[in-house]
């Protein structure tokens, strides 16, 4: 991700959050007539903003340039730290009813970023991180277009489904917005050696997101976040991991 | 996910693996190889392992946990 390669990018990530990759099996390398280079057919990303739990507050679905990942970053950071620093939440009672708090807000930031990308001449707080600056160079225009349409997808997504767990939010970016096909198949190599050599195994993320107890366990909550007491986590400070079962391979 | 990098690149990357390991990186003082595993993979920044650890280590340190998926070999940057 070229984005990520950015010294701008890599600071505010670090410094932000711990990360960490998960490969998708959808993938084909084939070499080329000379049999030596390779070509690809498919490939994506998608980056999910999780809590430390794996609740997600945020996803860049598909490729930014640098100034779109960023900006994306920084609304997933000041949004999700406004909430927190919200001093109602902290004379709320019970654990349960501040974590309906914050998924109700977050999912009330989703649609103000939506509305926003809709009706961008409004004047709102964090404007630029939802209408991030064009991209320096002007050949990346294109991915730009796209990066935008593909997030107005998500906030409109986030704003019935923010703070689910990764497990179960993680599937739905993947196909419904990136129209990928997820499977627990390996990247299919075909051809020269260099493309073969090239080609590692790994979990795929069908097998990661499986291991993800908690989908398993109930269906996607629908209507009034705060209604919902199946997906978003139990308490703030909830340990379980979306991705640890019982079943969970080790 | 289309990246392009520079075969030089490449090939300095796998060139800086073969002497040094895969899992290690030269210590800017000494010069010395250090036990501390380069995992950017062409990218500025640190990848952990394994989803447990990452996760442990966002609570600890009380940040947010970044969790990229792809398609592709992430860790050669010409197929990601």
């Amino acid at each position: 991700m070229q984005a990520l390669a950015k010294p701008e990018v890599g600071d505010f990530l670090s410094k932000n959050f711990v990360s960490v990759y998960d490969k998708v099996g959808t993938f084909q390398v084939n070499s080329s007539t000379d049999g030596k280079t390779a070509n690809r057919n498919g490939g994506n990303v998608a980056a999910f903003f999780c809590t430390p739990s794996g609740y997600v507050i945020h996803t860049a679905a598909g490729p930014r340039t640098s100034e779109a990942f960023l900006a994306e970053a920084k609304w997933a950071v000041s949004v999700y730290s406004q909430i927190l620093s919200d001093r109602s939440l902290g004379v709320v009672q019970g654990r349960i009813d501040q974590v309906s708090r914050v998924t109700a807000a977050l999912r009330s930031a989703h649609s103000s970023a939506y509305d926003l990308m809709n009706k961008p001449d409004q004047v709102l707080p964090g404007r630029e991180l939802v209408l991030h600056a064009p991209p320096a160079d002007p050949k990346l225009k294109g991915l730009d277009d796209a990066g935008r349409k593909q997030r107005k997808q998500v906030h409109q997504l986030f704003k019935t489904h923010a703070f689910e767990p990764l497990a179960m939010i993680g599937p739905k970016v993947y196909k419904d917005i990136l129209g990928e096909k997820v499977s627990n198949q390996e990247v299919q190599l075909t051809g020269g050696s260099e493309a073969k050599q090239a080609g590692r195994s790994g979990q795929s993320l069908l097998e990661f997101f499986e291991e993800g107890g908690a989908a398993k366990a109930s269906p996607p909550p629908s209507g009034d976040p705060a209604k919902s007491k199946s997906a978003p986590p139990k308490n703030l400070n909830d340990t379980k991991k979306p991705w640890e079962s019982k079943n969970a391979k080790k | 996910m289309i990246r392009r990098v520079a075969l030089p690149t490449m090939v300095l990357a796998t060139a800086a693996a073969m002497v040094w390991g895969e899992d290690s990186v030269p210590s800017p003082r000494s010069g010395h190889t250090t036990s501390k595993p380069d995992r950017s993979f062409g990218t500025a920044l640190q990848w952990e392992k394994a989803l447990d650890s990452a996760s442990k280590r966002a609570e600890r340190e009380r940040k947010l946990l970044l969790v990229l998926a792809v398609a592709g070999h992430f860790e050669d940057p010409f197929f990601t």
